[in-house]
């Protein structure tokens, strides 16, 4: 029953998935906005690091509970 | 696998017994004498002139945080320089090798969360009198209130949380990916430039990932106490 625990942690590893997506829409939009504009490339690239920071985050989440069930449970 | 978390437990290194009392030294005495000593260095006067490194850090911070807040919010500029120089320093000395990483820890990262959230909490009911916590919901009428008072209750309520949790997460993901490819650098003894190589590149995201938490904290600090003062 000890070897139930990695398939666990295994699905819930998956969701970095979600979090790396995210990233990638943030600095798909801040390359097409300095495609558009570049006289406001500081201000676009402030807000893209504090959305991929947030977005980080979520995806960190998830890994922190995998880690919590591999060595603490 | 059991030398992964040994950056992030703190254990006594050094004791000594006496007949009353134990006099112990921590694991993290190291970070905490690192980070006195370079504060001191670098924001003190060494005969009549500042250090450049901290002229320099201070000035990019309040440039860039002074841009961003209106005139009520100045005063909580240096409670912002404070935690950004804190956490910066704190992160770049928890990556050297064998020291005790002080970030990576969730109860201090939790603690600078909830140092933040009374701020926050503080200046709400200074400003508008306890009216604060009822009403924070943006002029929804009615039935779709009861659904969604508790959504924003909760978002508020978790915020020192998620503040430690991202801080910790960030810091601890790193160190340990650093410690797993150790580990199998250890075991493939011959292969051993490939994991070699992944390292490298994973300790420059690194030292640029703990330069952005210590932004990310003090940027959301900012946004937290904006939307309070309105």
């Amino acid at each position: 029953m000890e070897s139930l625990k990695f398939i666990g942690v295994g699905l819930s590893s998956i969701a970095m998935l979600g979090a790396a997506i995210g990233i990638g829409n943030i600095f798909s939009s801040l390359i097409n906005g300095i495609a558009r504009n570049p006289e406001a490339e500081d201000k676009m690239l402030k807000a893209a690091f504090i959305g991929a920071g947030l977005t980080e985050a979520m995806g960190l989440f998830a890994f922190l509970i995998s880690l919590l069930l591999i060595f603490f449970v | 696998m059991n030398n992964i978390f040994k950056n992030f437990l703190s254990y006594p290194v050094l004791v000594l017994e006496t007949s009353n009392l134990d006099v112990l030294i921590n694991n993290s005495f190291i970070p905490y004498t690192l980070i006195t000593i370079s504060l001191i260095l670098t924001f003190i006067k060494y005969q009549n002139e500042y250090n450049p490194f901290g002229v320099f850090i201070v000035n990019k911070t309040i440039n860039t945080f002074s841009s961003m807040m209106n005139r009520r919010l100045r005063s909580f500029l240096s409670l912002i320089t404070t935690i950004f120089t804190l956490v910066l320093f704190l992160n770049l000395i928890g990556l050297t090798p064998s020291i005790f990483a002080v970030t990576g820890n969730l109860i201090i990262t939790t603690s600078l969360g909830i140092i933040v959230y009374s701020t926050i909490v503080m200046t709400g009911i200074m400003n508008i009198r306890i009216k604060l916590f009822f009403l924070s919901f943006f002029n929804v009428p009615g039935i779709a209130l009861i659904i969604i008072y508790p959504i924003e209750f909760l978002s508020s309520i978790i915020k020192p949380f998620s503040i430690g949790i991202r801080l910790a997460a960030n810091i601890s993901a790193g160190h340990i990916v650093k410690h797993v490819l150790l580990d199998l650098m250890h075991k493939f003894s011959y292969i051993f430039f490939i994991p070699y190589a992944l390292i490298v590149v994973i300790n420059v995201f690194e030292i640029i990932n703990c330069i952005m938490q210590a932004y990310i904290i003090s940027i959301l600090t900012c946004t937290y106490l904006s939307e309070v003062i309105q």
